[in-house]
């Protein structure tokens, strides 16, 4: 009965009311934004490292190890000799660790240099396995494999070549003209950060640098030894300084002593298969002549998961070189606490914008009180009780918070579909929108409370006008 | 035939602000079917007179029986309830939601009345067949309020108070915005349909020009002892 009434007075403003809508539900939209982000983030970043129980790096800080290793955020500030890794495969524990090698790029997307495993045993979003869209992995030293957004964004398919640049930026000082890379595999989208690599063997990385001393490649004469580069877009923008200054951070800091031992001469004589390259190579003397000295972090498979504490305590500990293992999700939180104030200022934002728009609701329905002071009046003449006057109100408001959350919430999810390519694009995460959790429903219910209480400001003032008003509007 | 539909018997009421009541010592008595018309000008008390018939305010003393139940002895809910079955009401002007149609506006008349609604099994035909028989055309049955003529709202107005056949319609200078001639036509379909509801109807107007139509007529001012009443 009132609810008809209601309905009808209000699409009778319905302008005025459309503009309340609209306010409570842009101030809706944003709060759930807020929300749906942070935990689509969390999410995200989660997806990434859900298969991985360790992370092994040489000491820093976990949330540098983590970003670094798998979130292609930030460099290493130092690496672990191969050795420790083929020690930690050897672990009765350990049922795969994937290599990681950084310090390359190409158009300024981040290389990482890795074996074969990365692709057989790399879990992410709960035990998906990596696919390829095309082509397949690498068996060849210069062959590389591009993750799908980066293949993308790269404008590169599978038979084109490219010439890595060292270091990490746009513009580089060296380019390793004299080895280009052929592309022979697209990794299927993940939804994570491998999507915005390009993955090369190890043993090729290691033939990059390997006359390089003290990460000073030798000199040459440039372009020696370039082997027709190919029909590809090929990175020609930097100058071939081959005394070039390079970050002398130590990532390429080969030793010296083993210089002659990987001594192979120019590639042909690489073509032991990278994929072949499993946990065993390394018994194979001959194999291990081909790996580098060094890797930037490893990425560790337990036989169960429930170890991973055990074994994290046993690798801090080990004596030798030092290494320090983290365990993701743990190193996770501890991002999440240095990112809490920002998500705390952000919730406390749209709390407010929240606030504002129910102030405004506010405002709106106070301004039509005095033009509807007659239709009250009617209303009383016709035997409504003064509650009956005043609960029309209420519900009018109510209808208003109803449809302003439930239109913030489409708007939310709308916003959230149309930017969903770009959080991919930049930050290669996945979003989609997430359903409510329970105490979110509980928010958005606690809005709609506190929009009947601010709606029972102008109901209580209906209420008392038409005690005094009666049937006649003195005017 | 035992007791009249309206009885008022000795009220006096003084609104609070006010030092002197604006009616005092008041009685009048009005049977069921009766048509009534009460002169006075404004100020002299009459809308505070109505209040009390539809159970707005109570009196300070005296008594109202409507239907048989003294309004001052139940509480304000019940008065209300009391008003929404007993009683149509009709002013001068501005009688309906403006942006309900005519025929909402007619059935806002049993909106807030169970025993009305109950004599209208049939509510959209109810009010087709009364808008009908007040002469609005056809073509504005379903316009909302506020684009209908002056005459024409009355007209729902008048329907909309007919509506559920109450004991009393209350009619507060329903006509003095029409011409004569709708002036008239409209008294003459209000009577046709009031009779047809047996409604009895108190028409106050201080147009005295109209009393002749109707059954009794009587001046507030010889029946209202209040002093200030002609000031207030």
């Amino acid at each position: 009965m009132l609810l008809r009434l209601a309905r009808g007075s209000l699409f009778n403003r319905r302008a005025a009311v459309s503009l309340t809508v609209a306010t409570i539900a842009i101030s809706i939209a944003l709060l759930v934004l807020v929300e749906q982000m942070r935990g689509q983030v969390r999410e995200g970043f989660y997806r990434s490292v859900s298969g991985t129980d360790l992370i092994v790096g040489a000491p820093t800080s976990s949330v540098q190890l983590l970003l670094f290793s798998v979130f292609g955020i930030g460099q290493p500030a130092r690496n672990i000799g191969f050795e420790r890794y083929l020690e930690l495969i050897d672990d009765p524990m350990v049922e795969w660790a994937v290599p990681i090698s950084l310090g390359d790029s190409y158009r300024g997307v981040r290389v990482v240099a890795t074996t074969g495993d990365f692709y057989r045993h790399y879990r992410y979003a709960g035990g998906q396995a990596l696919e390829f869209a095309h082509g397949r992995a690498p068996d060849k030293t210069f062959e590389a494999v591009l993750g799908a957004r980066a293949a993308h964004g790269l404008g590169l398919a599978l038979g084109d070549t490219m010439v890595l640049a060292h270091g990490g930026g746009n513009v580089s000082l060296h380019h390793h003209d004299d080895h280009p890379f052929e592309i022979i595999g697209v990794l299927a989208a993940t939804g994570t950060p491998v999507d915005h690599s390009i993955y090369i063997p190890l043993a090729a990385q290691h033939e990059l640098h390997r006359e390089w001393q003290q990460g000073v490649p030798p000199r040459r004469p440039a372009g020696g030894r370039v082997q027709s580069p190919g029909p590809a877009p090929v990175d020609r923008d930097g100058e071939h300084d081959h005394d070039g200054k390079h970050d002398n951070d130590g990532k390429h800091d080969h030793d010296n002593k083993h210089a002659d031992v990987h001594d192979h001469g120019p590639r042909g004589s690489h073509d032991h298969g990278q994929a072949d390259a499993d946990l065993h190579a390394h018994e194979d003397a001959a194999e291990a002549a081909k790996l580098p000295e060094e890797i930037s972090a490893a990425l560790l498979g337990l036989r169960t998961r429930a170890a991973a504490l055990g074994m994290q305590y046993r690798i801090n500990r080990a004596e030798g070189e030092p290494l320090y293992a983290i365990l993701p999700g743990l190193a996770l939180q501890e991002l999440w606490r240095i990112t809490a104030l920002a998500e705390q200022i952000l919730r406390v934002v749209a709390a407010m914008v929240v606030l504002a728009g129910l102030l405004g609701m506010l405002a709106a329905l106070l301004s039509t009180l005095n033009e509807r002071r007659r239709e009250m009046a009617i209303l009383r003449a016709c035997g409504a009780r003064p509650w009956q006057v005043s609960g029309l109100l209420l519900l009018e408001a109510v209808l208003i918070v109803v449809a302003g959350i439930g239109a913030g919430v489409l708007l939310a999810a709308l916003i959230l579909r149309l930017a969903a390519p770009m959080l991919l694009d930049r930050l290669g995460i996945a979003v989609g929108f997430n359903a409510f959790e329970p105490w979110q429903w509980l928010v958005l219910a606690v809005i709609a409370a506190a929009g009947v209480l601010v709606a029972l400001v102008p109901a209580v003032m209906a209420y008392r006008r038409t005690l005094s008003d009666g049937m006649q509007v003195r005017l | 035939m035992s007791e009249p539909l309206l009885l008022l018997d000795d009220l006096e009421f003084r609104w609070p602000a006010d030092s002197v009541p604006v009616i005092a010592g008041l009685n009048l008595v009005i049977e069921a079917g009766e048509r009534v018309f009460l002169a006075g000008a404004s100020g002299s008390g009459k809308s505070t007179l109505l209040a009390l018939i539809g159970g707005l305010i109570v009196p300070d003393r005296g008594s109202i029986r409507l239907a048989g139940k003294p309004l001052e002895s139940i509480g304000a809910a019940a008065r209300d309830r009391y008003r929404a079955d007993h009683v149509g009401i009709i002013f001068q002007q501005l009688n309906l939601l403006p942006w309900l149609d005519a025929i909402g506006n007619v059935r806002l008349g049993i909106r807030f009345s169970a025993l009305r609604g109950k004599r209208v099994p049939d509510p959209d035909a109810e009010a087709a067949r009364l808008l009908e028989a007040m002469e609005l055309p056809r073509d504005r049955w379903s316009r909302p309020a506020n684009e209908l003529s002056i005459g024409q709202q009355q007209r729902v107005a008048a329907a909309r108070a007919l509506f559920g056949r109450p004991d009393l319609i209350l009619a507060d200078e329903p006509t003095s915005a029409l011409d004569t001639d709708r002036r008239d036509r409209f008294i003459e379909l209000l009577f046709d349909q009031a009779e047809l509801a047996g409604s009895a109807i108190l028409f106050v107007s201080h147009d005295r020009s109209l009393a002749g139509q109707f059954d009794r007529q009587i001046e507030l001012a010889d029946i209202n002892r209040a002093e200030g009443s002609q000031c207030s």
